[in-house]
């Protein structure tokens, strides 16, 4: 079912841009976009409902309810969805775009493995997967030319240097992955915000992660992870999201920034940001509740030292 | 709130576990490979290479002692005509000579040779003292019998297949649709013939130096072995994985549809064609009074000459391998099964069935 519905749709059309460009890595990364375009409107709803949440986490009344019932968690939960539906929040607007995406994303590994067919076996299905058509000719598809620049995209990468096989593919793979992690990991709302440190975790993991499986499989998924890292951020600018801030120094913006808008390097163009407050790491939801009636928003709980020194350089910048 | 990091290791682990799942990694990818002498059947499977008795089915010996994950075997091993050296490669790269007889240390290596890059998916070739071998890096290793490289033939594409010896010449098929000729002794091509699709398995010998191989372009094809001329080309219903097996009645190819037929060797003719239950990937076992097919979904059916089927026995396995005869047993090696052989008799009797130790 799975195979059929998504796995073999995804093969064919995979070997139907080698068709096009005769060159499987160029057809890796010409597919790999393709699928990034379809599920665009996933990222965009995902990447909303990840900036509605962030904004809940800064608005006074969930801060103040925190407060008010710490000790009872069923009214904190009631608050809660008050909240969601005062402010047009769909609780799943940010998880249920990604646990679309992810069976996509496990197909597409898939079938790039499946197409590579390096082994008897994976030969076997391929050849079992390919449609009946006139635009598929199997007698001239296979073998695959798997030569990529210098990688035979059926096994792991090594590029040998001064003698030494060199994994340049997933050393890039992790630089890319801590990049995009960083670019797009939305700025910390405070020492209490459980999101930023798993996304802190998450990122110091996950480059190492990706890494090791680059390093280890067949370079045609290196090569996925590379294009598909890159298309990543790529889309992530075209919203207008990327958080330069995570990735470089702070002294960068405090020499080059006299207003918030570098605070998050954000294209969109956001309401009056004068101030002092808008200077703090701001998101949408600061920028939208950070002033109720005028006022400033209260001063977040608890922020780390780190985070004390950064706020105090940043106003004073 | 503070997340302990103990539990994003964890979640980690399970991400990198879902993830291997997700690359099949971990499944065997091929199937088993089977030779067999007289007394001696020999199977490469997984991370073994195991000897099997043929009169009752017990283990003589298995090498290595505890398998390494990283170095599976699959090609069928090759017994030098001597019988001293089995000759077997791995999917990491390394061809082995080993030690098969009972009266020495068995099942211990001889020599390695691991100059080659790619997976030894092909069986080797012994032709006199030559091991012909060929590579999925797209070469041919033609070795002596100590292991020493004696010359290379480079394809464009990989070699997946072993080639098939007429005198002095060795007719060697490519993933790169050619098939070619080469002199055993200089490894000098002599002409490479475009037959239109991926070879993956050895041609057969006929007579009047006529070699017949199926293409996955979904043709079978005769070739003059002295010119490399297409003699004839048939179009059948999908590729042909296996080589064809020729009778005395005909030649006998199945298709990656699962269609079985029985053509005229003469011009490609068509004789008759079945369809049994399953894809064939393994080449057909011809005895006197029978042609013997197993399917993908674990069938040995056995054809009389004019197509008749004699008898259909279900085996609890998939089958990809080719059937072995072994005297008045057929012996069938098995895919996704406890068994990794099984021995039937030519009514299609179950006599033994070997089931690896754990």
């Amino acid at each position: 079912m799975w195979e059929a519905i998504i796995v073999t749709p995804f093969i064919n059309v995979l070997l139907f841009i080698y068709t096009l460009v005769h060159n499987f890595g160029l057809a890796i990364i010409l597919f790999t976009i393709l699928i990034r375009l379809i599920t665009h409107p996933l990222t965009v709803q995902q990447f909303k409902g990840t900036q509605a949440m962030q904004a809940l986490q800064t608005d006074p009344r969930w801060i103040e309810a925190q407060k008010k019932y710490k000790d009872d968690r069923e009214k904190l939960a009631q608050e809660q969805m008050k909240l969601y539906k005062e402010l047009g929040i769909n609780p799943f607007g940010s998880c249920l775009p990604t646990l679309i995406q992810f069976p996509i994303i496990i197909a597409l590994y898939q079938s790039i493995i499946q197409t590579l067919a390096s082994t008897p076996r994976e030969l076997l299905s391929l050849t079992q997967h390919i449609y009946s058509t006139s635009l598929l000719n199997v007698s001239s598809l296979i073998p695959l030319n798997s030569q990529f620049l210098w990688m035979n995209l059926g096994t792991p990468e090594r590029l040998t240097i001064f003698g030494i096989g060199v994994p340049v593919l997933a050393i890039i793979v992790v630089i890319t992955t801590y990049l995009q992690s960083k670019l797009m990991t939305p700025p910390s709302t405070g020492a209490g915000d459980q999101g930023a440190q798993m996304a802190k975790a998450m990122n110091l993991y996950m480059p190492f992660l990706m890494g090791y499986i680059a390093f280890t499989l067949a370079s045609g998924l290196a090569l996925y992870f590379v294009a598909s890292n890159v298309f990543g951020i790529l889309q992530y600018a075209l919203i207008g999201r990327l958080n330069w801030r995570n990735v470089l120094p702070s002294s960068w913006f405090a020499k080059s920034s006299g207003d918030a808008k570098t605070a998050v390097m954000d294209v969109k163009a956001r309401p009056a940001a004068k101030g002092s407050q808008e200077k703090l790491p701001a998101s949408d939801g600061r920028s939208k509740g950070g002033r109720a009636n005028g006022k400033p928003k209260p001063a977040l709980a608890d922020p780390k030292p780190g985070e004390k020194a950064r706020t105090r350089k940043e106003r004073r910048g | 709130m503070k997340i302990p990091r103990f539990y994003f290791v964890i979640l980690l682990v399970l991400a990198s576990l879902s993830l291997s799942a997700c690359t099949g990694a971990i499944s065997a990818s091929s199937w088993p490979g089977l030779s067999a002498d007289q007394s001696m059947a020999y199977v490469a499977y997984q991370t073994e290479v195991r000897a099997v008795r043929i009169d009752n089915g017990t283990q003589v010996w298995q090498y290595p002692e505890k398998g390494d994950a990283r170095k599976p075997f699959y090609a069928a091993p090759t017994l030098t005509p001597d019988g001293k050296q089995l000759i077997i490669g791995d999917y990491d790269h390394t061809l082995y000579s080993l030690n098969p007889q009972s009266n020495g240390p068995v099942g211990q290596v001889n020599w390695t040779f691991a100059d080659a890059k790619g997976r030894w998916i092909a069986s080797a070739l012994v032709a006199g003292d030559t091991i012909l071998a060929p590579n999925a890096d797209g070469n041919l290793y033609a070795l002596d019998l100590q292991g020493k490289l004696k010359w290379t033939f480079s394809a464009r594409d990989a070699l997946w297949a072993r080639p098939a010896l007429i005198q002095s010449t060795i007719y060697l098929p490519g993933m790169d649709h050619h098939l070619y000729a080469l002199d055993v002794t200089s490894g000098r091509q002599i002409w490479a013939t475009d037959l239109g699709g991926a070879l993956l398995d050895t041609p057969a010998v006929g007579q009047s130096n006529m070699l017949y191989i199926g293409t996955l372009g979904k043709e079978l094809l005769a070739v003059d072995a002295v010119s490399g001329k297409v003699v004839w080309r048939t179009a059948l219903a999908n590729g042909v994985w296996a080589s064809p097996a020729l009778g005395k009645d005909g030649l006998y190819v199945g298709d990656l549809s699962g269609n079985f037929y029985a053509l005229n060797p003469a011009d490609g003719k068509i004789l008759w064609q079945n369809k049994p239950d399953g894809p064939i990937t393994a080449t057909a076992l011809v005895t006197d009074q029978q042609v013997i097919v197993g399917t993908e979904v674990g069938s040995l059916i056995a054809y009389d000459p004019g197509g008749k089927v004699l008898w259909n026995q279900k085996i609890n396995g998939t089958l990809y391998t080719s059937p072995v005869l072994l005297g008045d047993k057929v012996l069938v090696a098995l895919n996704q099964a406890d068994q990794l052989l099984v021995a039937v008799s030519l009514t299609g009797a179950q006599v033994w069935a070997f089931t690896p130790p754990k």
